[in-house]
């Protein structure tokens, strides 16, 4: 099948002699031998190990508490009003109170946590309009189909946001009381710049209009609130006007969905700033005013706020350290092995 | 003793001497069982002459494409998706279109499968659009028609039925038609029609003596009437017809009047033909059907394999829906609140179901197929441009004529030979005689010792000392030698005894011979001086050294394979009446009176030329009285006209005054005969031909070494010898000697063929000590013979017949079943325990014989035996007995088969084998147009084999484990995600990750593995046959090491998700204590898989050429670059809103880093450590090579230990066996043996053709000019 030579000799079809036709492509055989596999397994047991320990150091230079409030402490009777559908409306509000014994140094972050609730079913996750939640005017009167039944509320109107994602977001909020001998005061936390700079930025967007000067409850008009929620989408923070709408926060972090079953979302960012927190939160008692809206009890999960510091890789996470000292050490006993092998079997005695 | 035997007869090689008569019975015999239904109804078709047309016939226009412009698309789809694994994907294609049903969009699997449809169709147009061309071509020869009163100059495909042709020499015929003239006397012309039924001889086909003389175009024009034959058929030697002539009587056409499409004129000026079929109803046509499309051994597995993962898809989905049920059983509506359950179809079983065979649909490589397909073709194309397999002589590269079984190679483990032409090569020349007892002719090659470098390509000293080339010859001529009388006389017999017609073109004397041994003489005649130049109907005119003899022919006295000789009788320029008589040696030597000298010496030089590898032909005259001559004519002209066994009659004719010469002249006979028998040509020949001695015998030697390995490589031996030529025991009885040992041991010697079979007596221990010799000894010896010296060889298995056979052809009938059957059992027996094992011997058998053993009854026996041997050698068998062992074979045994053959005969077995492999020489393409795989020379098979079988098959099957291994992994971890998102059919990955996974991101490995890969160097493979067994055993690819690599996919994936979700599931990957989403562990989990993936293909590279570097590297790279803009399309693009910013957010991920780090080390370490651990502990050949190699060692240590524990260094060992000189009677230590060795005798000639061998004779005028049109 070589090509036709142009010159039609008595050879023209010889085919070419070159090195690929021929497959003489120099090429590198790594040959798994004992003496070059060796010094590799012990190198690499020796970087895994050093590795885990650093890591395992850093790690345990950041602190982490959790603070499970589902039926805790006043809580409890949250839990049950929450349990009859009918009270749904009423709002309830409970303290839960924690102490922390070691100064959290550094920045400090506010997590609440939930367990046991499956923001990765397909049904859940599929059933938003991502299209919507960039502000395209046609989804926002015309949802994706994908939202069913989450699209129109009892009026018939298009929901903003629509889909089953943002219907269930979580609608507790929290204010976090630090008790010294001064007395009790506010921790101030930021309630901005907890999300991904491209989801605040790029996927979501409110809606735009011509005319600039209409409020956004007027943007919104025409469209349904999510049938859970309490308060319209255009009045999620009455704080910050400029927190609303797609752009809301909270409702970005709620949007991006859980891979497991039992995650944590940012709420909010220790404002450090303020004294006595410049250092992060010092150590004594501590106590959360929570206002106690999402139910649980249905589904058997849990709520928790968490409450944690980062290193330069994250937050506290022990099994990286730890799967690294394991790998090293197995690493190591592989290399050991082989040695043992390569001194039993091997050519060891032969070619030294 | 020697005279007894008649039996070896080298009647040259394969196609030339087979007859038309001889041929046409094995065509039958196969079409018999091959052929379908042939339209015999006899519906005639009658075509008008030189007016048109009644009925509308075929155009000649041929077509052998698949697709045409407007049937591609259809016909291709409904190809392609008649395959299971394409109907599949369709499938999950068109359940992906159901809304809500599948968890990855409606178009993942349609475009992916579109893409690869795409390729697949590419691959498939440039395939047709070759055929097009070569079509095209053919149809655009040009010809010459007669029409509008002209003869006009037309292509091909307007040539129509009724047309009146004029073809010229040399021209390929354009449609099958029947003869009214030509440019040689009584309408005869010459056709070579090689690519129709292989053979390589003239045949002489002649008009109808009614139309001889319309000549001129007038004449032609003015022919009227009609012609009636039959309707087309696949039947070369048939055709009945009646050509009625406008006033004339009607008049029979045959298949002697017939030419048919794809023959070539030759030899003769112009013919001018009626056509009768045209375009696919032509002979050639309705015999071209499409070869069996074989499938691969290796495919098989995969199918079965791709079988079991469907199935393990199918519990897996179950599982995951029993799994949904049970979830959704524990997970009311009332619980997920958060859930949209109204309406919602994932409760329903059956849709979950669904659903999760579209999730783990990729768990079957969508792109497997295409994969291999492709990397299948460029191994085919690497067949094709192996420069170590290009023949320069023939300018034939090697050709893969298919490429589905390039794997198949590797695993050969029983090889069918055709002898005949496949082993040699079919081409004469005049090497050495012996002449009154002196030896002309330098023949160096065996007499000096070669040394180990000769296996390296020599440097072709001396090229083309192809002719006779010995000036002692001349000097003793002009010397007046003694001997110069006789030498002269036998120079003169060669010019004139031979029914070969000389032709002038340009001064330049070319020879047209139908027989290639007597071209070889006359030109080896006329090399010496003695040029034969013109034949006139009742003479020869020759030129002896400058002076015109001219020789009156007075008779010829025909070949005919039950002869074995040929005479002629002349009267000579000084009167006196003369026989001259050629023919095989034993035939002559019973013919000399015992008086003659030189006959003990003759015998001698004889001998030392058949060992040498030469075909050798003897000489004899006598004088004839007046008298005698002229009683034997009265008697021969009564005979002639006899009507009953005329042909029978008239060998008793000729017998009688060729035995007067015996009589008459005792003494003159003997003293000359002995003389001039000459060592005449040889096999040599035909390598010799081109190569000179030197490499020549290292052709030869090569040869040897070929089969050396293969049989080290354990590829077990059986050559059928076709015995192409029909039944003449003669040359049957040669034949297998050569054959048998030829075959796989004594390779070097089947190089040649007669030699060989001698020569394992002298070249070597290794043949004939080994096991030639008794294979040999058996053959003509018999059991009990062989019984004595080669004990357990019992060699002449079926002991009666081949003997009989031989010489007795009647009597062989007298052992039919029931001896073949106590033949087989008795050889059993006494094998005892090593039954069923390979042992030292050969199984000689001849075509009557086999018909017995392969009667239902025996089958079994007689495989079991033939199993038990390492060669079998069937002698005498017909093409449909060729391809019955072979199916015997294929089915008996779980092994591969390759045949390779370079006739027509061989190809019942070329396409029943599993590979086929054609030989492209000088028989025609009919053996390589049905073949697999084409080479020129059977050496090449070596590389063919050992080089790139072996390869293919390491790179097809660690490709199609790859490909397995790499789906496993990535879809598995879909099914681990199921245990965590609650059985809903969620996608870790973004959609259109997994759709391209097998297309782009993991696409490049496997092609490089299929491509590139080299365990070593090729070099090495051809030195160490023993690495052919690994491939052979199918080591590399089984059910074990399949469920292996899955097994090792599934502990990957294991790995590869469950160390991400560990490491993610504290949601606070960053420093700024930004959370995440499933995508993001989904990316990660991802990029680890590609690169985990990727780094595996690397590891199971062997041989990392810069492709596997772009392969590898680049795939990662590629993943990476397109995740990062994957990451930035939304919302400009419209499509994964979910994957916006992902890239970004990844990459600042110092869990995923070192992640990066710890994850495709965990999983790779550990086949790291296994791999050198087991290398450690006991290293494979393969690997023991491998290794020295990269250390640019000598890797020829290595294989001292070799598999049984034998210590041989193969390559000494081989030589010394090769080279050792040994006197020619080692290994044939009885005197019954030694005189038994024999002597190659060949000759090649149409028998009882259309036109006698005296008539052509009688029939040529080449002093005058011929008539031209």
């Amino acid at each position: 099948m070589g090509k036709a030579k142009a010159n039609a000799g008595p050879l023209a079809r010889r085919p070419d002699n070159s090195a690929f036709k021929q497959q003489r492509l120099p090429a590198w055989s790594p040959m798994l031998t004992a003496q070059t596999v060796l010094p590799f397994f012990y190198g690499m047991a020796i970087v895994c190990v050093l590795l885990g320990v650093w890591l395992l150091v850093t790690v345990q230079n950041t602190h982490e508490l959790k603070v499970d409030y589902t039926h805790t402490g006043s809580c409890d009777k949250c839990f049950e009003k929450r349990k009859d559908r009918a009270n749904a409306n009423q709002s309830c509000n409970c303290t839960v109170v924690f102490n922390i014994e070691n100064t959290f140094k550094g920045d400090v972050f506010f997590y609440y946590g939930l367990i046991n609730f499956h923001q990765n079913l397909r049904q859940y996750m599929d059933s938003r309009d991502d299209g919507q939640m960039i502000g395209r005017n046609k989804n926002l009167k015309n949802p994706s189909s994908y939202c069913e039944p989450f699209i129109k509320d009892k009026n018939g109107l298009p929901i903003a946001p629509c889909g089953a994602v943002a219907n269930s977001m979580f609608n507790d909020s929290f204010t976090l009381l630090y008790h010294s001998a001064a007395g009790s005061r506010v921790v101030p936390l930021f309630r901005k710049g907890i999300t991904w700079y491209t989801d605040k930025n790029v996927k979501f967007r409110n809606p735009q209009v011509e005319n600039k000067t209409l409020t956004l409850a007027q943007v919104f008009e025409g469209t349904g609130q999510p049938l859970y929620w309490q308060k319209p989408v255009y009045d999620l923070d009455p704080w910050d006007r400029n927190n609303n709408g797609f752009i809301n926060e909270d409702l970005i972090v709620w949007m991006r969905e859980a891979a497991f079953p039992n995650f944590k979302k940012l709420y909010g960012v220790l404002n450090r700033a303020i004294e006595p927190f410049t250092d992060g939160l010092p150590a004594g008692n501590y106590s959360v005013l929570i206002s106690y809206n999402f139910p649980v009890e249905y589904f058997q999960g849990r709520k928790e706020v968490v409450l944690s510091t980062v290193s330069w890789f994250g937050g506290q996470n022990n099994f990286l350290p730890v799967a690294y000292l394991v790998t090293g050490c197995l690493i190591l006993l592989l290399a050991v092995i082989l040695t043992a092998v390569w001194w039993k079997f091997g050519e060891f005695s032969v070619d030294f | 003793m020697y005279f007894n035997r008649r039996s070896k007869k080298i009647h040259s090689e394969g196609g030339p001497s087979c007859s038309s008569a001889g041929y046409h019975k094995a065509d039958d015999e196969m079409s018999g069982t091959t052929s379908q239904a042939d339209p015999t109804d006899a519906t005639a078709r009658t075509i008008l002459l030189n007016q048109p047309q009644n009925t509308k016939f075929c155009d000649n226009h041929v077509s052998t494409t698949k697709y045409g412009v407007l049937t591609f698309l259809p016909r291709f789809l409904y190809e392609q998706i008649r395959r299971a694994a394409n109907a599949f994907f369709l499938f999950i294609a068109l359940m992906q279109q159901i809304p809500d049903v599948s968890p990855t969009g409606r178009y993942t699997t349609l475009v992916p499968l579109i893409f690869i449809l795409t390729v697949a169709g590419i691959k498939e147009i440039i395939e047709d659009y070759q055929r097009h061309k070569a079509d095209n071509t053919v149809n655009k020869k040009k010809t010459t028609v007669l029409r509008n009163g002209a003869w006009q100059t037309v292509i091909w495909k307007q040539v129509a039925v009724g047309d009146i042709v004029k073809v010229t020499n040399g021209q390929h015929l354009p449609a099958d038609m029947v003869i009214v003239s030509s440019s040689e006397p009584q309408a005869m012309c010459y056709t070579e029609t090689s690519n129709l039924d292989g053979e390589t001889n003239l045949k002489i086909r002649q008009g109808l003596p009614l139309t001889a003389s319309l000549q001129s175009l007038e004449e032609l024009m003015g022919l009227s009437g009609r012609l009636e034959c039959e309707e087309p058929n696949r039947h070369l030697y048939d055709f009945t017809g009646t050509l009625y002539l406008d006033n004339q009587n009607a008049v029979p056409l045959g298949p002697d009047q017939v030419l048919l499409r794809g023959a070539q004129l030759r030899n003769t000026q112009w013919v001018v033909g009626i056509i009768v079929y045209t375009g696919h109803d032509s002979k050639l046509m309705q015999n071209s059907t499409k070869a069996p499309l074989k499938r691969s051994n290796v495919e098989r597995v995969t199918n079965v394999q791709i079988l079991v993962l469907f199935c393990i898809l199918l519990v897996m989905a179950l599982v995951s829906s029993i799994g949904a049920s049970i979830w959704n059983k524990q997970h009311t509506e009332e619980a997920c609140w958060y859930l949209s359950r109204a309406g919602d179809i994932s409760t329903n079983f059956w849709y979950n179901l669904l659903t999760f065979i579209i999730l783990y649909n990729n768990l079957i490589p969508i792109s497997l197929l295409v994969t291999l397909e492709v990397v299948k073709f460029t191994q085919a194309l690497f067949i094709n441009w192996d420069v170590e397999m290009y023949y320069a002589e023939t300018d034939t590269p090697a050709m893969a004529r298919t490429s589905n079984l390039n794997e198949e190679l590797g695993q050969v483990k029983y090889l069918f030979s055709d002898k005949t032409g496949t082993l040699t090569c079919n081409v004469m020349h005049f090497k050495k005689c012996t002449i009154a007892g002196i030896t002309y002719g330098h023949f160096p090659d065996l007499d000096v010792d070669r040394s180990i470098e000769d296996f390296s390509p020599l440097p072709s000293s001396s090229l083309n000392s192809t002719e006779f080339d010995d000036p002692t010859l001349i000097q003793n001529i002009e010397k007046n030698h003694p001997t110069s009388a006789q030498i002269c006389e036998f120079l003169t017999m060669m010019a004139v005894c031979h029914t070969v017609v000389p032709e002038r073109e340009e001064d330049q004397l070319i020879y047209q011979a139908s027989s290639p041994d007597e071209g070889a003489l006359v030109k080896g005649a006329k090399g010496l001086g003695f040029v034969f130049t013109a034949r006139t109907p009742g003479s020869v005119i020759m030129e002896a050294r400058g002076k015109e003899k001219s020789f009156e022919l007075l008779n010829v006295l025909e070949f005919s394979s039950n002869r074995k000789r040929m005479s002629v009788v002349v009267r000579t320029p000084d009167g006196k009446l003369r026989l001259y008589c050629k023919g095989a040696d034993n035939v002559i030597f019973e013919r000399l009176t015992d008086s003659s000298q030189y006959k003990e010496l003759t015998m001698a030089h004889l001998e030392q030329f058949a060992t040498e590898g030469l075909r050798t032909l003897c000489f004899t005259y006598v004088d004839l009285e007046e008298g005698v001559y002229q009683e034997w004519l009265k008697e021969y002209t009564r005979i002639s006209t006899i009507i009953k066994d005329r042909a029978q009659k008239l060998e008793d004719c000729y017998e009688l005054l060729e035995k007067v010469r015996v009589k008459t002249g005792p003494e003159r006979c003997g003293e000359r005969t002995g003389p001039e028998r000459c060592g005449e040509r040889t096999g040599p020949e035909r390598y010799g031909e081109r190569t000179g001695p030197e490499d020549r015998s290292r052709g030869r030697v090569r040869r040897g070494v070929v089969r050396g390995r293969v049989r080290r490589g354990v590829v077990r031996g059986r050559v059928r010898r076709g015995v192409v030529r029909r039944t003449g025991p003669e040359r049957c009885g040669e034949r297998t000697g050569p054959e048998r040992c030829g075959e796989r041991k004594g390779p070097e010697r089947c190089g040649e063929r007669t030699g060989p079979e001698r020569c394992g007596e002298k070249t070597g221990p290794e043949r004939c000590g080994e096991r030639t010799g008794p294979e040999r000894c058996g053959e003509r010896t018999g059991p009990e013979r062989c019984g004595e010296r080669t004990g357990p060889e019992r060699c002449g298995e079926r002991t009666g017949p081949e003997r009989c056979g031989e010489r007795t052809g009647p009597e062989r009938c007298a052992c039919p079943l029931q001896a073949t059957r106590a033949t087989l059992t008795a050889h059993c027996m006494s094998l005892g325990d090593s039954l069923g094992k390979e042992n030292e011997l050969a199984l000689i058998i001849d075509g009557q014989t086999l018909k017995y053993a392969l009667s239902f009854e025996l089958r079994q026996a007689f495989l079991d035996l033939a199993l038990s041997c390492k060669a079998v050698i069937c002698c005498r068998v017909s093409p449909l007995q060729k391809s019955e062992i072979v199916d015997m074979v294929k089915k008996h045994v779980k092994a591969i088969t390759l045949a390779i053959g370079d006739g027509a005969n061989d190809v019942g077995m070329i396409q029943t084998a599993h590979v086929g492999v054609g030989i492209s020489g000088n028989e025609g393409m009919q053996a390589t147009n049905s073949s697999d795989y084409s080479i020129a020379q059977f050496s090449y098979l070596e590389k063919l084999l050992l080089v790139h079988g072996a390869w293919s098959y390491n790179r097809v099957t660690k490709c199609i484990l790859y490909c397995f291994y790499k789906n496993v992994v990535l879809y598995i971890i879909e099914l681990w995600f199921a245990f965590v998102n609650g059985f809903s059919g969620q996608i870790l990955f973004e959609r259109w990750c997994i759709g391209l996974y097998n297309v782009i991101f993991t696409a490049l490995p496997p092609f490089t593995l299929g491509i590139f890969d080299r365990p070593c160097s090729q070099q090495n493979m051809l030195r160490f046959p023993q690495l052919y067994s690994i491939t052979q055993n199918a080591e590399g690819f089984n059910t074990k090491v399949f469920w292996g690599h899955c097994i090792n996919a599934l502990i990957h994936s294991i790995i590869l998700f469950w160390f991400p979700l560990k490491v993610l599931e504290h949601d606070s990957p960053f420093n700024n204590g930004h959370g995440t989403d499933y995508l993001f562990v989904g990316n990660i989990v991802y990029t680890y898989v590609v690169v985990t993936v990727c780094l595996k293909a690397g590891m199971e590279t062997t041989a990392w050429t810069r492709f596997s570097h772009l392969a590898v590297w680049g795939s990662m790279i590629l993943w990476v670059l397109f995740f990062t803009v994957y990451s930035a399309f939304w919302p400009s693009i419209p499509i994964a809103p979910d994957m916006q910013g992902q890239a970004d957010r990844v990459m600042h991920c110092w869990h995923f880093w070192l992640g990066l780090v710890l994850v495709p080390a965990a999983c790779l370490l550990k086949d790291f450590a296994w791999n050198a651990g087991r290398r450690t502990v006991k290293k494979s050949l393969l690997e023991e090579v491998q290794e020295l190699e990269a250390r640019a060692v000598d890797p020829g240590a290595a294989v001292l230990r070799d598999a049984s524990g034998r210590s041989l260094n193969e390559r000494a060992h081989l030589l010394t066996r090769v080279f050792r000189k040994t006197p020619s009677n080692v290994g044939c230590k009885n005197s019954v043996q030694q005189s038994n060795v024999s002597h190659g005798y060949a000759f090649s000639q149409e028998e009882h053709g259309v036109v006698s061998q005296s008539q052509v004779c009688r029939s040529y005028n080449t002093t005058r000019q011929r008539p031209s049109v």
